[in-house]
């Protein structure tokens, strides 16, 4: 049979299926093998049967031997269509595992680190805006070091970092929350701890302690607070950064802290807000993501983003969004 | 804290509250009588920066007396290059000048003049001054420059905009007590003195055993005439007392020691020698938590 076979096929070496082809020929060749018939392995795979005949030949005309003896009332399995069949079902099983991941990585969202201060509504706007653009979407809340981390390890695919004001794609004004209404914009330097405190009526900003949230304990707001805090004299004491925002906040409605944060914040936990004027103080945030892609699609919904973050667009540039390496 | 006696609570709560205005002190109150004492920490040696005038003042007045020196001898002092802010008397001056050495004692102790106690100091030198701290049995107390020395401190050497690095410098000393980068800093090179050391100095001024009692009222006249008001004396002036002391000041160093006589007759020395942890150069509301730690502490022993 071998030397049949080398008479047969000499002509033809030259001949290569695509690969595509090949797939295809190697699923009508198991179909045929596993119900020992053209015409069933034909109607198993969807196909004529005419052309799985061409397929199964094309195959034999590749390999240079025949993978079937065609019997009388069906075809059996040459021993080289038996070595072959393994290698067969393998890059078939191969290629339909490939064809289920492309689906899966289709669909796959793009997840998105965002400050834990956005509300649930907010974020729930812009999720179902980015899903109405084809693209899922799946945000995680975190805070800022963790956004950081976890986009540069790549657990995730885009963050919103924070970063000074004057590099942001959107600016988060930042004033001062308290229990009861406040006079008016503040100045750090009205916190000042006086030797003989004024009695009166409304609160009396002498002395008291400013706390920052999670979300500010960061070199450009944090550190820029306490200069302002040295300079303006106020006791080391008085900027206080908490470990936890429950913390902060309970210590603004305890105590009668001052909380650093937006308006948007500030009306989220009840509190009344004024702006801080002396030192004003902004929160910048950048859209970065580990593909240009994700940085172009996420960048369409700014306003939304604006929303979530309780800020604006920066006027200034659009130079925040960024792909990392 | 059941069973904490009341002074506990109260240097506990000082404590806290300097801490709170990021000051590391150690503040004795001693009554000069009965010799009863409180601290807040335990004795460490510091860099004593200007308070180191007692003790030369005290070296002077004693040889004046003594008839070593000649009070009304004129001292030619030449203009110096100290001009800069927080700077007194002589120190500030542009133009040679001839002062008795009477009056440039005075310049030293009242108004903390530079410049005129390293003149003192080219007259009678640390070494002497050493020996007679000796003499006098007072401990702790350690002169080895002139003051000339703490005028050259990083700070001096910045601009104003980043004056801050030079306090961010002084505080990131290693632990109280130890050695510093900045030499004018640093105990085993600096002028230092010890919170009970420095009291025993008042205890002998006040209550002289050793030293002559004209010169300890010299001394304690000068003291009371301290032109520098704005540390401990809120807190202890009124009518009914006087209030006499000397400051040292120097990077994040705040000390200031002295005595309230009290018009019973009660007199307690109050040593409160301090460094901040906080990089500012003016901190009035440390100033203010460090009088009112003192007079607390005051306030226990009368």
């Amino acid at each position: 049979m071998q030397s049949k076979t080398d008479q047969s096929f000499s002509i033809s070496k030259t001949y290569i299926i695509p690969g595509m082809d090949l797939i295809e020929a190697c699923r009508t060749f198991t179909a045929v093998s596993e119900l020992g018939s053209m015409t069933l392995g034909a109607a198993a795979s969807g196909i004529p049967q005419p052309v799985a005949s061409r397929r199964i030949a094309g195959l034999e005309e590749q390999f240079g031997a025949r993978l079937f003896d065609r019997t009388g009332r069906g075809v059996s399995l040459t021993p080289f269509g038996q070595d072959m069949l393994a290698s067969a079902k393998r890059l078939v099983d191969l290629a339909d595992a490939m064809m289920l991941d492309a689906d899966r990585a289709r669909l796959r969202p793009v997840s998105l680190a965002v400050p834990t201060s956005c509300t649930t509504r907010d974020l729930a706007v812009l999720t179902a805006s980015v899903i109405s653009a084809g693209v899922h979407i799946d945000i995680h809340s975190a805070p800022p070091h963790r956004r950081t981390e976890d986009l540069s390890s790549r657990r995730i695919r885009a963050a919103l970092h924070t970063v000074p004001e004057s590099e942001g794609t959107w600016r988060v004004d930042l004033g001062c929350a308290h229990r009861a209404p406040l006079p008016g914009p503040v100045r750090l330097s009205a916190l000042r701890r006086s030797r003989s405190p004024v009695s009166g009526r409304g609160p009396q900003l002498s002395g008291m302690r400013l706390r920052l949230l999670i979300e500010d304990d960061v070199p450009h707001v944090r550190d820029r607070i306490r200069r302002a805090a040295e300079v303006a004299g106020l006791l080391p004491s008085q900027v206080v950064t908490d470990s936890s925002d429950p913390a902060a906040v309970a210590a603004v409605l305890g105590d009668g802290d001052l909380l650093l944060c937006s308006s948007v914040e500030a009306e989220n936990l009840g509190l009344h807000w004024s702006p801080l004027i002396e030192p004003t103080i902004a929160r910048g945030y950048s859209l970065a993501a580990t593909s240009g892609d994700d940085v172009s699609v996420l960048g369409r919904f700014s306003d939304e983003i604006a929303d979530c973050l309780g800020g604006v667009r920066a006027v200034a540039s659009e130079g925040g969004e960024r792909e990392i390496g | 804290m059941n069973g904490m006696n009341d002074e506990a609570r109260v240097i506990h709560d000082i404590n806290a509250e300097l801490a709170s205005a990021g000051l590391n002190a150690n503040i004795v109150v001693r009554d000069l009588d009965s010799r009863r004492e409180i601290s807040t920490s335990t004795d460490a040696a510091m860099p004593i920066a200007s308070v180191v005038k007692i003790p030369i003042a005290l070296a002077l007045l004693t040889r004046i007396s003594e008839g070593d020196l000649d009070g009304s001898q004129p001292i030619t002092i030449e203009p110096e290059r100290f001009d800069t802010a927080g700077q007194t008397g002589t120190s500030r001056f542009h133009h040679p000048a001839q002062i008795a050495l009477d009056d440039l004692v005075m310049l030293s102790v009242c108004f903390s003049d530079n410049t005129a106690t390293d003149a003192l100091l080219d007259i009678v030198a640390p070494a002497e001054i050493q020996s007679d701290l000796d003499r006098l049995g007072v401990r702790g107390i350690h002169i080895r420059h002139h003051l000339g020395g703490l005028l050259q401190t990083p700070l001096e050497s910045l601009p104003e905009s980043e004056a801050h690095l030079a306090y961010d410098l002084a505080r990131s000393s290693p632990s109280p007590g130890a050695g510093h980068r900045i030499w004018q800093l640093d105990v085993s090179r600096a002028n230092v003195g010890t919170a009970a050391g420095l009291t025993d100095l008042l205890q002998e001024i006040w209550r002289p055993s050793r030293i002559d009692p004209a010169v300890a009222s010299r001394l304690r006249s000068l003291m009371a005439g301290n032109i520098i008001r704005h540390r401990l004396a809120p807190d202890f002036a009124s009518d009914a007392t006087t209030w006499s002391s000397k400051t040292g000041t120097l990077l994040n160093l705040r000390h200031e020691i002295g005595v309230i006589d009290h018009a019973d007759g009660q007199s307690i020395a109050v040593t409160a020698l301090s460094e901040s942890s906080n990089p500012a150069s003016a901190q009035p509301a440390a100033e203010a938590a460090l009088g009112a730690a003192a007079r607390a502490l005051h306030n226990l022993l009368r």
